[in-house]
């Protein structure tokens, strides 16, 4: 055998080394060309599969995500299968998102006027709701994320006013009295950095703790067992405004009476 | 005649102690409670008058100001106003003096009392009223936007201050208190 193959003439062993080589560099140059390029089986796959996604986003049973979907026709789209019934269920796929796009964004418009509605109520706040009330009725709210620049503003607003609130409440639980000295320090304070419009806030604010701009001031300057020695006596509001001028707080709260609203209808002081 | 004489010395004891009676007597710590009251107004004034002085007060804040200054005095009372550049002293009613003093021509004035004290005690009066002369120091410096300071002076004052008791009804209880008015203002000197 192996004279046999010896016997052989030697170009016919360079032809089949030839083809062989050939034949190798064909096949090689097959397997390099990109994987995108799909087979006609590959492609039907793809199709079928395409088509059956596009029918569960037609009839509304996808569970991809509204994006997810979005993404899904528009890659198929790109795809270019160039098949008749699928480039029908590309259509209604996408007529069918844009209805349901039109329709979350309608229902967001509704949210968006329920929620600025419900956070104007909360500025007002005629239902006198707490802070804690309304705190929870604007993370319900906040939750929803509804992206839009009013709410968002409005949003910021009812914040403020839970926060002004909660301060506010932490000033009314203290006593009266220290509340009302905290009243008076701050006019001082103002009138002192110069700040008299604040002053003159200041003064509006202490006035609500009386029955009215009237309400007696009497100012004690002895008292000797039972003699007790005042001061002219003044109104609550010449006595503020007296604060502002003054720069200053030479007395301290001796006592008050309350009328039957809780508000202060007599107020005595005493020499520091 | 003895029996005369010895009637007049009756009839004198008898007058001398119903005045002790009528004017009731205070205590050391009252009396210094009322000094110290009108000390204290003489001080509010001079706040007062800084405020009205003020050019940065604005016009319905210094006639605000004003009518408190002006309920510190007695009606009628003057307030006298020297200057380095005359030799008298001119005198205004209260409310006319607050009046020029708002409309001073100047672009800032600085007012500043100090030194504040009793030059004559508070001395009890025959009718229970207390009357004293409290003296005080007033810097005054005028300011020109342009030229800076352009006119200053340092002037003793003399203030009567009149304090009497005083009552009145507040929420149906009778409330004693004592009254301080503030009478003259006189110019004891004028220096640079």
């Amino acid at each position: 055998m192996t004279m046999n193959m010896q016997k052989l003439p030697t170009f016919r062993w360079r032809s089949l080394l030839v083809i062989l080589m050939i034949a190798m560099i064909g096949l090689g140059a097959e397997s390099c060309k990109p994987t995108g390029k799909m087979s006609r089986k590959e492609k039907k796959a793809q199709i079928e599969n395409a088509k059956k996604q596009l029918r569960s986003i037609i009839n509304g049973t996808s569970t991809l995500s509204f994006e997810d979907q979005e993404r899904l026709i528009n890659e198929t789209i790109n795809k270019n299968f160039n098949d008749s019934e699928l480039n029908e269920l590309l259509i209604q796929a996408t007529q069918t998102l844009k209805a349901k796009r039109a329709e979350e964004e309608k229902i967001r418009q509704q949210r968006i006027d329920e929620a600025r509605a419900a956070l104007y109520d909360m500025l007002l706040n005629k239902d006198n709701k707490s802070a804690d009330q309304l705190q929870r009725e604007l993370d319900g709210i906040k939750a929803e994320n509804l992206r839009d620049g009013e709410i968002d503003e409005l949003i910021a607003r009812v914040e403020k006013k839970i926060m002004e609130m909660r301060s506010f409440n932490a000033a009314a639980n203290l006593p009266l009295k220290t509340q009302l000295n905290n009243a008076f320090d701050g006019i001082v304070n103002a009138a002192r950095t110069g700040n008299m419009t604040q002053a003159d806030n200041q003064i509006k604010n202490a006035l609500q703790y009386f029955t009215s701009e009237d309400s007696p001031v009497l100012i004690i300057i002895s008292r000797e067992g039972a003699m007790v020695d005042y001061d002219k006596p003044t109104t609550i509001r010449y006595y503020l405004e007296f604060l502002k001028d003054q720069k200053g707080n030479r007395n301290n709260i001796e006592s008050f009476k309350l009328d039957d609203n809780g508000k202060i209808k007599e107020l005595e002081l005493i020499k520091k | 005649m003895k029996k005369l004489v010895l009637s007049l010395i009756l009839v004198v004891s008898l007058i001398t102690v119903s005045m002790a009676q009528t004017q009731e007597e205070i205590s050391p710590q009252r009396k210094q409670a009322i000094d110290s009251l009108a000390l204290e107004k003489v001080r509010d004034l001079s706040k007062y008058i800084s405020i009205i002085g003020n050019k940065d007060t604005p016009w319905s804040e210094a006639q605000r100001v004003i009518e408190r200054a002006t309920e510190l005095f007695m009606e009628g009372s003057e307030i006298g106003v020297s200057s380095l550049s005359r030799p008298d002293v001119n005198y205004y009613k209260v409310r006319e003096y607050f009046d020029r003093l708002m409309q001073l021509n100047y672009d800032r004035v600085n007012i500043e009392w100090y030194k504040i004290q009793y030059v004559s005690d508070l001395e009890r009066q025959p009718d229970g009223s207390y009357v004293g002369v409290i003296t005080i120091y007033q810097r005054f410096q005028g300011y020109d936007r342009e030229k800076g300071l352009v006119y200053e002076d340092t002037t003793k004052k003399d203030i009567t201050v009149y304090v009497k008791r005083k009552e009145t009804q507040i929420g149906g209880r009778l409330i004693g208190f004592w009254d301080v008015m503030l009478g003259d203002i006189r110019v004891k000197e004028t220096s640079k």
